[in-house]
């Protein structure tokens, strides 16, 4: 009863507009003060505490590496080769789009990067090509959410530092469920499109040359995901280490091969990584420390109670938590959601008898998810933004890509095998 | 005056926590390159950048605070009357204010205690006191505090002067 109150004043804190790492720490102050679960010297220890993580160090390095390659086109050639290869295919400028969508999303890890990025490269082209606004819109926003599945995803370090679980491991079972989602999504760009714009619209096909002369200039942005999922799975660097090399590499693409980037382009890079770092680990110092003192109150104790009384099976609790995030997801962002439920429903998750790892899978299609149902859809205004497409239309036009996400996260939930395949 | 500090703070958390996240990258490829050329590892590497991540979170949040670019739920405030969406964003400002000047205190008995038990980085060869890394708490809240008063205090004016020209209007 203590924890449903405290969760209570959070959620209170929270809908009010609090910004999200106050609203946690407020809550957790307040479990202090009020219910005496902790003391003062914790809360100033977690302060400290809830931050010194090696692992935790990969967010910035990944953040740092996306906004070098966004800020220096890198990802531009691969997207590129991808678009050209796909040509020949019925609706293949559109089917190009959404796979460029995976590959940038095997880069950055940032689905928000992502969407933008792609929006500002291909929303004139594709247009011009015939396709509308709303249907171009609602699949780069759907597109960008790949980024948060496919590793090196941001969520998913998050994810895994909370939940003390190698973030290695986690990159590995994404790797099928990110493949399947994206082969989805595709399907369902080109199904969407050749219904709407007929199957008789190709393009001319690019010459064996021109598609060589493009693979050799995507040959440097094809080694970042190289260097990270390759180093991470070959075991030469740990996911904070990809993620530091994938930044000096990005560096000395745009430094030193690319030039497009100068030394006061470099600085500002720093300084504005270094502030969005700031502004998701400090949510999620707040919710370490407001998971440990929900914990304090007995919140996982509660929810087993609640499982025993109600006799639910793993699937049926895994389905409520479904129907609880995406509820959640319509208010709250991504990182606010890994943070969040993370730290509070982790124990209560494993004492159902569900595997780590598969949450892992089931917490970020559902943050996929969020990123896209209005109203607090970060990659639609983004789309909306970039693209100048009214926030109605892109929702709209996101609809047949949400139907296939939710189709996709139930696959997810009811079979833990494509989690869990490739760490077998 | 108050602002002339809030500019100079302004500076000095970006310097800072944009170095931070320069200086653990330097120190990362600096680990690698002698483990995988010199076969050899350094054991104060991990524990710097570990004190590193904390200095850059804070003195960024600090900055983002102060930017009031920090990620909240916003359709509720975004959805009232204007008038009753500034007041309320005005207590909000107040209390995050008020959680930095508990943070100031909270961060600077905790340097203290610290302080007085003398724990140090010395195991992995990195003789710096504990304290030193966490006094970047009450240092960054401190500079957080000022910046967010002066937010609120050009937002209160800014508030003062809409009332009187609708007043006069």
């Amino acid at each position: 009863m203590v924890a449903v109150q405290i969760l209570g004043v959070m959620l209170l804190f929270l809908f009010i507009g609090v910004p999200i790492g106050f609203a946690l720490w407020f809550a957790g102050l307040f479990a202090v003060l009020v219910f005496r679960l902790s003391s003062l010297t914790q809360v100033a220890q977690s302060l400290y505490s809830t931050l010194d993580n090696f692992v935790l160090l990969a967010i910035p390095f990944f953040i740092l590496a996306g906004n070098i390659i966004v800020r220096g086109n890198v990802a531009t050639p691969l997207f590129q080769l991808i678009q050209s290869s796909t040509r020949r295919l019925p609706a293949g400028a559109a089917i190009g789009t959404s796979l460029g969508c995976a590959a940038f999303g095997a880069m950055t890890g940032s689905s928000v990067a992502a969407a933008a990025a792609l929006a500002r490269t291909t929303t004139q082209e594709l247009k011009r090509l015939g396709y509308d606004a709303g249907f171009i819109s609602g699949m780069l926003a759907a597109g960008g959410t790949l980024a948060i599945l496919i590793p090196p995803s941001v969520s998913l370090v998050i994810y895994g530092s909370l939940a003390k679980i190698s973030v290695g491991s986690l990159f590995i079972a994404a790797v099928i469920p990110g493949i399947l989602m994206a082969a989805a999504l595709t399907t369902t760009t080109w199904i969407v499109a050749t219904r709407r714009y007929g199957v008789e619209n190709r393009l001319e096909p690019a010459s064996r040359e021109e598609l060589m002369r493009q693979a050799l200039m995507a040959l440097p942005a094809i080694g970042i995901p190289v260097i990270i999922l390759g180093g991470i799975f070959s075991g030469l660097f740990s996911p904070t280490e990809a993620a530091a090399v994938a930044s000096l590499y990005a560096g000395a693409l745009v430094c030193f091969v690319f030039r497009n980037v100068g030394l006061r382009d470099l600085s500002e890079v720093f300084i504005d990584s270094a502030k969005s770092t700031a502004t998701i680990l400090f949510i999620v110092s707040g919710a370490i420390f407001i998971g440990h003192v929900c914990t304090l109150a007995g919140l996982p104790n509660d929810v087993i109670a609640l499982l025993e009384a109600y006799d639910l099976s793993w699937w049926e609790f895994l389905m409520l938590v479904n129907v609880m995030l995406l509820v959640l997801g319509f208010f709250l962002d991504g990182f606010t959601l890994t943070t969040v439920v993370t730290p509070l429903m982790l124990p209560s998750v494993l004492a159902a008898g569900v595997d780590p790892f598969h949450f892992a899978i089931v917490l970020v299609v559902n943050i996929e998810i969020a990123a896209i149902t209005p109203p607090i859809g970060l990659n639609l205004f983004v789309i909306s933004s970039v693209s100048d497409v009214p926030v109605g239309d892109v929702a709209r036009g996101v609809l047949p890509f949400l139907v296939v996400l939710v189709v996709m996260l139930i696959l997810f939930t009811f079979v833990p095998e494509i989690s869990l395949f490739t760490l077998k | 005056m108050f602002e002339l500090l809030a500019t100079a703070f302004r500076r000095i958390d970006e310097f800072v926590t944009g170095a931070a996240l320069c200086a653990a990258l330097y120190i990362l490829g600096q680990e690698m390159v002698a483990r995988w050329v010199f076969n050899y590892s350094f054991t104060w590497t991990e524990d710097l950048s570990r004190v590193l991540l904390v200095v850059l979170v804070y003195f960024g949040a600090s900055a983002v605070a102060s930017e009031d670019r920090h990620i909240r739920v916003g359709f509720l405030l975004e959805s009232m009357p204007a008038k009753v969406s500034r007041y309320l964003r005005l207590i909000i400002d107040l209390a995050c204010l008020g959680f930095c000047v508990i943070a100031v205190w909270l961060g600077a008995r905790l340097v203290h205690d610290t302080a007085a038990i003398g724990l140090s980085f010395a195991h992995s060869g990195f003789a710096l006191p504990v304290w030193v890394a966490q006094s970047c708490i009450p240092i960054s809240f401190a500079i957080a505090s000022v910046r967010i008063a002066a937010r609120i205090l050009s937002g209160s004016r800014r508030i003062e002067s809409q009332t009187v020209a609708s007043e006069e209007g």
